[in-house]
């Protein structure tokens, strides 16, 4: 991606409130047009802060932001004409539905059918006709959220920014969201940027993901490959979950290597952070990549104990001892086809190399 | 429940809608027991005080039982010319009577309120009266003191004859009822309430509206500064608190008096002329300052109780949406604080009004408020019933001041903390 | 209701009541007057008689006594009150009354108490305490080569432009204004009263003032607190200022400021005690205050305060003791309101006169200052 086509361009940004500790890091980061970005990581991580640098709440310490081609650092947040959704909702409670929509509107002098039929517009778009009238302390959590989105969106803004929209909202609740959101940005094709420390929320609605830690971007990609390939330990154990195993390198050739344990066993990996023979490193493998009684020539094939069984309705996970970690967890799809799933009964364990990868040791 | 519809009868089968009540009553019960000490505590603290203020300001049975004959006698006259003998005579007995009950004194004490000068005719006749003959007491009674002759006294003295009287109400707003029964104002260079009510409340007005000016400020930078400079306003914000008021006052008129220190740095700088030093002090300007600076505490706390639940997140939206600072402040923010406005300015409306002690020593001439008249009453005159009379007064204008509040703004749009 | 009120009063009372209820109570201003009062004569009587005295103080007015007696608790036994508050706490039976010549010791050459004293008592419920003086006063350095002498100089905003310090209510002034238009007191002051009884004197009196008020050479700061007069000319806020002559004679004799006093048309007032009827200790009270009113004890408060005692008798003491005052230095008798320097045109203030007028007076002065 050129400098010219992105739409929002981050160079070289560094963010520190204090003087002693960079908040974010060097940051480089382009999103196109219409794209879905979420930062995704752990409280801490910088990923708000660079939220409200895009907003203009805060200024980038070091380096400059794009957006769409011009730098916006010294432009201010109500010149900027950038959607946001805050986490508390931040809808203006002394304000009808209405009024909090007409807000953004009537700074602009918009006229007045002009603003009524954005109005109607947007709260059909998030299901919310009617409620026009409504002060905000009348709705549901949910009902607000929908309301911010929608005033986030009434003016038309170039960019829409969700700093953990979803965070004060029940589960049930959170997972219609996130569709609803999904499909409003398909629809609109607006540009969003998303907060999230929800891996699951990240997965579900991004087209990139940008995974956080400590100031700097550990990995961005699209969600299965940030998924499936983790690029290190951190980001694979910040997604979903993971099995574990530390040992040191004793062969490497081509995209194999050999790692012996701790425990004396020996693994077949997918090297990707280690090079030579000798480096310490960490295995990741997905739970649901662990074959049970798996074909006779798959290259790691070991003999493991249950040691617990969750049943989780449409899986069963299973916690069992293997290679002398007691901590090797087993997801179980709950068919028809059960198999012997009990306390003590003792299982054959296989994987592919190319599924369990050699990451950098932290 | 609309007539038609069936009864639903309990399990028991007693009617719900009776059995509902029947719990609830007992219910109310409980909680009216639990909440009586308060409610009795209330009555004596604070209903018992006004009531027999109401009742202070409006009694006279002790004049009117004082002079039973003189009152009656009174009844025939016209009060246009003298009373006739009989009026005197009535006079004379009573008199009497309260001289040997030693109760003349009492009366003396009265009767001046009504009419200055009544104190040392009275005292006069007291003393004259032991030599009086028999008969003819209406000329015996003129030859004590000239004022005796004059019918302006035997009209204040009828106008005492009611068990109850309001008159004392009119007085608090320089009005009289003349002998006709009408209701007139007092002679122009003695009307002096009016303009003290008056006084009173723009120097409320304009210290409620100064002491808005700068808490305002004040309470934001306390409501969104990092807690540490934030602990620090708050203390010197409340330092005033924990200053004698006397203190606090005197301090301000070494600052602001013309030989003071702000008027020398006035000089000092070049900003005015020394022999044109502005008079800062002994006028209004100082008891706009000393007030303003005294009772600012009242304003800024409510203020800031409020501005700290204004999460900072609405202006960023504001702002986010295309507000400017100034669109996103006055739509957004302030709107918001309009409970702790109206908290702080009635509060400080309240206490303003009721202030004396510092417009007296730092107002020069302007300095008197109905509340030194009040005072005066009480303390030096004695005059509790007129006293009284103010007091309420003031308390029904605090009560408009509230009322019309509540019409403007709602009393439930006010928040203290 | 109101009984109730009365046993809720009473009980507060009742707690107030200390441990020292046998002493009697006596109840003054407070400050360097009551100290005066204490060393002078309250600690010697205390001695003589072997009644305890405590000394409570109180801003004046007869509020407070009202309301304990209208309780039916009384904690109070003496109060140190003006002449005004005597008349109308004696009318409103507040206070005990004296037979004078019985209740009073006559002085050591056995003239009866109620000669002895300068003037009768306004009221029967009044003994005199001390006598004070409405003066005025000058800064000595800052007025210029040319020193008022006379009232008169008070009202000359010409000869000595600038703002002059007046008391805040009408008693006073309304008579030096006439002494300054010209009005001979007359022995006592009798003539500026008779005028003021007029509606036209009382015009002529008000006008005067209204003028220096309004005069922008001139100009009024109006002053409560008897502290402020010396106060306001040492800062130089004023140019003159009328006070009490004992708080000039402190600033000038006791801290050296550089003060001057103008006797001129000097207003003397008085100092009364009264006792309160139904008191806790109503016979020891009496014994204490005959005590301290006698020859001796008037005298004695003379050494630290330059208020004149009422005895004629208490002079002698004084002068014979020079120097008087405690710094063992200062003669005190040509600093005493009743001096015969300071007594060339003087008037008494006429407590009988205000009580009667106080309030219609006290409106319209209120009045004249709203509209300044």
């Amino acid at each position: 991606m050129s400098e010219t086509d992105s739409f929002v361009k981050f160079k070289k940004v560094d963010k520190s409130y204090d003087g002693e500790i960079l908040v974010v890091k060097d940051l480089n980061l382009d999103v196109a047009q219409g794209e879905f970005l979420t930062l995704l990581g752990p409280s801490g991580s910088g990923k708000t802060t660079i939220l409200m640098m895009l907003a203009g709440f805060e200024t980038p310490t070091n380096g400059e932001i794009y957006l769409d081609g011009e730098a916006i650092s010294n432009i201010p947040p109500y010149k900027r004409r950038i959607g946001m959704v805050f986490q508390n909702y931040a809808l203006f409670p002394h304000m009808t539905v209405y009024e909090n929509l007409s807000f953004p509107l009537k700074v602009r002098k918009v006229s007045k059918d002009e603003t009524d039929k954005k109005i109607n517009k947007a709260l059909s778009m998030v299901s919310l006709t009617g409620f026009e009238t409504r002060m905000p302390g009348q709705l549901s959590g949910g009902q607000q959220q929908r309301v911010a989105v929608a005033r986030a969106l009434v003016f038309d803004p170039k960019l829409v920014l969700m700093d953990e929209p979803l965070g004060a909202l029940d589960k049930n609740l959170r997972e219609s969201m996130q569709y609803e959101l999904k499909h409003i940005h398909e629809s609109l094709g607006v540009t969003v940027v998303y907060v999230t420390h929800d891996q699951g929320e990240a997965l579900t609605m991004s087209n990139r993901i940008a995974v956080f830690n400590e100031g700097k971007i550990q990995q961005l990609s699209n969600p299965d490959k940030l998924y499936e390939e983790p690029v290190n330990s951190f980001v694979a154990e910040f997604i979903g979950e993971n099995n574990t195993f530390q040992g040191e390198v004793s062969e490497i050739s081509g995209n194999k290597c050999r790692v012996k344990l701790g425990s004396g066993d020996e693994i077949l990996a997918n090297p990707i952070s280690v090079k030579l023979k000798g480096d310490k490193t960490k295995i990741s493998l997905r739970p649901e990549r662990a074959l049970i009684n798996p074909e006779e020539k798959i290259e790691n094939k070991f003999k493991g104990k249950i040691e617990e069984v969750i049943y989780h309705g449409d899986h069963t996970r299973i916690r069992m001892n293997l290679l002398g970690k007691s901590q090797f967890i087993l997801k179980i799809p709950n068919s028809s086809a059960r198999m012997d799933l009990k306390l003590g009964n003792e299982m054959i364990i296989g994987w592919h190399s190319k599924d369990c990868r050699a990451l950098d040791l932290t | 429940m609309s007539s038609e519809t069936q009864k639903i009868l309990t399990t028991g089968g007693i009617p719900l809608e009776e059995s509902l009540k029947k719990v609830e009553k007992r219910n109310k019960i409980k909680a009216f027991l639990l909440v009586s000490p308060l409610l009795f505590f209330l009555i004596i603290a604070y209903i018992s005080p006004i009531v027999s203020l109401l009742f202070t300001s409006i009694d006279d049975r002790m004049v009117t039982n004082m002079l039973p004959k003189t009152f009656k006698a009174m009844k025939q006259w016209d009060g246009k010319d003298l009373p006739s003998e009989e009026v005197f005579e009535a006079f004379y007995q009573d008199y009497k009577i309260l001289i040997e009950e030693k109760r003349h004194g009492k009366l003396s004490t009265q009767m001046n309120y009504e009419k200055n000068g009544f104190k040392s005719i009275l005292k006069k006749l007291a003393r004259k009266m032991k030599k009086f003959e028999e008969g003819n007491y209406k000329e015996q009674i003129m030859a004590v003191h000239k004022r005796w002759a004059d019918v302006e006294y035997w009209r204040a003295l009828k106008r005492r004859a009611p068990t109850y009287t309001y008159s004392k109400y009119l007085k608090g707003v320089d009005m009289y009822e003349n002998e006709e029964g009408k209701i007139v104002e007092v002679p122009e260079e003695r009307r002096i309430y009016k303009i003290l009510w008056l006084r009173t409340l723009e120097i409320a007005f304009f210290v409620t509206l100064f002491c808005f000016l700068m808490a305002y400020p004040i309470a934001h930078l306390l409501a969104t500064l990092p807690m540490k400079y934030s602990n620090l306003l708050m203390i010197c914000v409340l330092l005033p608190f924990w200053t004698s008021l006397l203190v606090r006052t005197a301090s301000w008129m070494i600052l602001l008096q013309q030989q003071g220190i702000v008027n020398d740095v006035f000089v000092w700088t070049g900003l005015v002329a020394d022999d044109s030093r502005p008079e800062m002090m002994y006028n209004k300007t100082g008891t706009y300052v000393a007030m303003t600076q005294i009772l600012l505490p009242f304003m800024v706390l409510p203020l800031y109780s409020v501005m700290k639940t204004i999460s900072p997140s609405l202006m960023r939206a504001g702002k986010s949406l295309g507000g400017t600072p100034f669109i996103t402040f006055w739509k957004v923010y302030f709107p918001l604080t309009i409970p702790g406005i109206g908290a702080g300015c009635l509060l400080v409306f309240i206490i303003a009004v009721g202030y004396y002690i510092t417009p007296e020593l730092v107002g020069g001439a302007s300095g008197t408020l109905i509340s030194n008249q009040i005072a005066y009453q009480m303390k030096s005159t004695l005059d509790w019933s007129f006293a009284s009379a103010m007091g309420l007064m003031l308390l029904t204008g605090v009560l408009v001041v509230y009322w019309v509040y509540n019409k403007l703004v709602g009393i439930d749009n006010i928040k203290l903390g | 209701m109101k009984n109730f009120v009365k046993a809720l009063m009473s009980l507060f009372f009742a707690i107030s009541v200390t441990t020292s209820s046998w002493a009697v109570v006596m109840v003054s201003w407070g400050g360097a007057y009551t100290e005066s009062q204490k060393l002078g004569y309250g600690d010697p009587a205390a001695k003589k008689l072997g009644i305890p005295i405590d000394w409570v103080d109180y801003s004046g007015g007869l509020s407070e006594i009202k309301a304990q007696i209208a309780a039916g608790a009384i904690t109070w036994d003496v109060i140190d009150v003006y002449a005004m508050d005597t008349i109308v706490g004696c009318d409103e039976g507040l206070f005990v009354e004296f037979d004078f010549d019985k209740d009073f010791p006559p002085a050591p050459d056995g003239t009866p108490a109620s000669q002895d004293f300068f003037t009768t008592m306004p009221s029967k419920c009044a003994v005199g305490n001390i006598l004070y003086s409405w003066t005025y006063a000058y800064h000595d350095e800052k007025i210029g080569s040319k020193k008022p002498k006379k009232i008169k100089d008070f009202f000359n905003t010409k000869k000595w432009p600038g703002k002059r310090g007046i008391y805040k209510s009408a008693m006073h002034n309304l008579e030096i204004a006439l002494a300054a238009d010209g009005v001979k007191p007359r022995k006592g002051g009798s003539k500026l009263y008779e005028i003021l009884e007029t509606d036209a004197g009382l015009d002529r009196a008000f006008n005067k003032i209204k003028e220096l008020c309004e005069d922008p050479n001139g100009g009024c700061v109006f002053w409560s607190a008897g502290a402020k007069p010396p106060e306001l000319l040492m800062q130089g806020e004023v140019v003159m200022a009328t006070g009490w002559n004992g708080r000039f004679f402190n600033a000038e004799i006791g801290e050296g400021a550089p003060l001057k006093q103008v006797w001129d048309a000097q207003g003397l007032d008085y100092q009364y005690m009264s006792i309160v009827k139904g008191g806790p200790n109503q016979a020891d009270a009496m014994k204490a205050v005959a005590e301290m009113t006698s020859t001796h004890g008037l005298a004695g408060s003379a050494k630290y305060i330059a208020y004149a005692p009422w005895r004629k008798s208490s002079l002698k003491v004084i002068e014979a003791g020079e120097p008087w005052y405690k710094d063992g230095k200062t003669n005190m008798m040509e600093q005493m309101p009743t001096h015969p320097n300071n007594t060339k045109n003087y008037f008494l203030v006429d407590p009988i006169f205000w009580a009667d007028n106080s309030t219609e007076i006290g409106e319209r002065w209120e009045a004249m200052k709203a509209g300044l």
